[in-house]
């Protein structure tokens, strides 16, 4: 899970609830611990842009939960009000994300639109936010849109503007809503293990392919037909058993399918 | 259930979407400029948006009607599919609709007086009665709480008696049947796999007892029912299976309110498999006995055969000929 927060004021309750610890200062702060990664990216939406890329260059892996932390300006709904974003608009700029929501929770779904400055012209069931659309833009090429989330507490609105915030009151309203927030995290890490690529699978491939001189195409061959095992309810032991009789991977690979064709009925 | 709704801006004042979005007070509303905005991105993963899919209210445009596969009808000449709605609320895992969008969430059009008067205009091209086809892109009765579809168009074939219409369900929810005096020209087809396969492939799908039940139901109120068996699925035991299931849906049923029955084997193109294949990898039936030919992916063509043979055999023994119809892949 990677996250990306603006300011380390928003991120202090994250911090301390999971227990991160502090592993980088440059070129932006960084915080892990089990397999949550935390980056403090500074405001505005060219730092968002930069800090998620550099997760993604310096922790490569597809498919991983990510989520965008921080306080938005709104039109409509009260201060210290959690909301999921279903519409990201960048000011000035035609395109435009719709992150699909797929987890049960409390916080509604709201429009928002990042922006160069904070905004003092609020508009109707709309949230400004100055990172969303950067960190969504970068994000969403290392993963499914599904995994790349926005998350905004507001922070200001037509009743109380932007003059009357305060920092420190992040820091009370993201306290305040960290039983959703995990519960999202949490949700968010369980699909992204959901589709993740076997790694029964690859662990066999590597045994097997270290044994023998495997062509690219014959290894894909052989994931393919480890996958096929493991979904027709196979053993990969078995299969690896079938394997190291046969004296050369081309007929390894006959073995595998012929032990699989009898298999391949549904029950 | 519905949590999210999308709606395009053309559509924001349409008189089905105000009466939708009154009946979900609770859903958080998002505008789009067109529904692909939302729906045909790139970098979207199918099976976790099933988890929980949006509705996108949108205005269907071009061509409202398509021509169906030649081999795919039910005894008309003129045969065409349209889709008020993309998408299902069950989750079958052999179904292509998984394959062919990229997106979960439920489009609904609500534009159905084009629809209507798409239908019209091809009700007076010819003076061969047309037929009308409403469940390819998405099950005609399962939504009907939010899209009203049925309740619509029934009323509309009621006035055009010219025209067949087939509604395509695995839905029991057929209250809408109910408030309408049976009409000769509509056919409520139900899909139906033998109970071992259901329970493993359709998911979120009513039970098969329970559908037969909503079938008999159907067709005691005096509606014309269909049987459409497809996919055929290999499986073991697969004679009785089958045969056990063609009883289990003739007991109780007279043969007289049965329209037709249509028989498909398992088939697929290509880059849907692939696509579905790589959503469920631990999918039995996507590792079945499988290959390609045709521009499809289909069981091997012997296995094919045999088992589209054993099942118009058993169907033959309980129903006339005249009214078992097959439905042959297209080759891409």
């Amino acid at each position: 899970m990677n996250l990306v927060v603006a300011l380390l004021k928003e991120a202090t309750p994250l911090i301390e609830s999971w227990g991160l610890k502090k592993i980088q200062h440059t070129p932006f702060p960084l915080y892990a611990a089990n397999q949550r990664r935390l980056i403090i990216s500074g405001m505005g939406g060219e730092n968002a842009a930069k800090a998620s890329q550099y997760l993604i260059d310096h922790f490569p892996g597809k498919n991983l939960a990510w989520l965008n932390l921080g306080i938005a300006g709104h039109g409509s709904l009260p201060r210290g009000q959690l909301f999921s974003a279903g519409r990201i608009i960048n000011q000035g700029g035609p395109q435009v994300f719709y992150p699909p929501k797929i987890i049960d929770s409390p916080a509604p779904v709201s429009e928002l639109t990042s922006c160069l400055q904070p905004v003092t012209n609020y508009l109707q069931n709309m949230g400004f936010d100055m990172e969303a659309h950067a960190f969504y833009r970068i994000a969403s090429t290392a993963s499914t849109r599904e995994l790349v989330q926005v998350l905004k507490i507001v922070s200001d609105n037509p009743e109380f503007p932007i003059s009357e915030f305060q920092p420190v009151m992040a820091t009370q309203w993201i306290r305040e809503n960290l039983s959703i927030i995990d519960d999202w995290v949490s949700k968010l890490e369980e699909m992204a293990l959901e589709i993740m690529p076997s790694y029964e699978v690859k662990n066999c491939l590597d045994r097997i392919t270290r044994k023998g001189r495997f062509s690219a195409t014959r290894t894909i061959q052989l994931s393919s037909l480890l996958q096929q095992s493991i979904a027709l309810g196979i053993n990969l032991d078995d299969v690896e058993k079938a394997f190291q009789a046969a004296p050369t991977p081309k007929l390894a690979i006959q073995e595998i399918e012929n032990f699989l064709y009898q298999k391949r009925v549904l029950p | 259930m519905i949590e999210v709704v999308y709606i395009e801006d053309g559509v924001r004042e349409h008189p089905k979407t105000l009466d939708i979005i009154e009946r979900f007070p609770a859903a958080s509303i998002i505008g789009c400029g067109h529904y692909k905005e939302v729906f045909n991105p790139a970098g979207q993963n199918f099976r976790l948006q099933k988890r929980k899919p949006a509705l996108i209210l949108a205005r269907q445009e071009g061509k409202l009607l398509h021509p169906i596969p030649p081999t795919y009808g039910v005894g008309g000449t003129r045969n065409f599919y349209f889709s008020h709605l993309l998408n299902c609320l069950y989750d079958c895992r052999y179904c292509f609709l998984q394959g062919m969008y990229p997106s979960a969430h439920f489009v609904h059009f609500v534009n159905s007086e084009d629809f209507k008067k798409a239908i019209e205009e091809s009700i007076q091209e010819s003076s061969q009665p047309s037929w009308f086809f409403s469940g390819y892109d998405c099950d005609s009765l399962a939504m009907e709480s939010v899209t009203g579809f049925a309740q619509e168009f029934l009323l509309f074939f009621k006035n055009n008696s010219s025209a067949w219409l087939e509604l395509r369900t695995k839905s029991t929810n057929l209250k809408v049947l109910e408030k309408f005096d049976p009409m000769e020209n509509v056919v409520v087809a139900f899909s139906f796999t033998p109970d071992e396969i259901s329970r493993q492939t359709e998911w979120k799908v009513p039970s098969l007892q329970a559908r037969i039940k909503a079938m008999q139901k159907t067709a005691k109120l005096g509606w014309k029912v269909g049987w459409r068996i497809d996919p055929v699925i290999d499986c073991t035991d697969f004679e009785v299976r089958y045969a056990r299931l063609f009883d289990q849906l003739l007991d109780g049923l007279s043969l007289k309110q049965l329209h037709s029955v249509s028989l498909g084997a398992f088939r697929m193109p290509i880059k849907f498999f692939k696509k579905m294949d790589k959503l469920y990898p631990n999918e039995h039936l996507f590792a079945g006995k499988l290959e390609q030919r045709g521009g499809m992916t289909a069981y091997e063509a012997d296995i094919e055969k045999e088992r589209l043979l054993s099942c118009e055999r058993l169907l033959l023994d309980r129903i006339p000929e005249q009214i078992l119809f097959s439905c042959k892949s297209p080759v891409i």
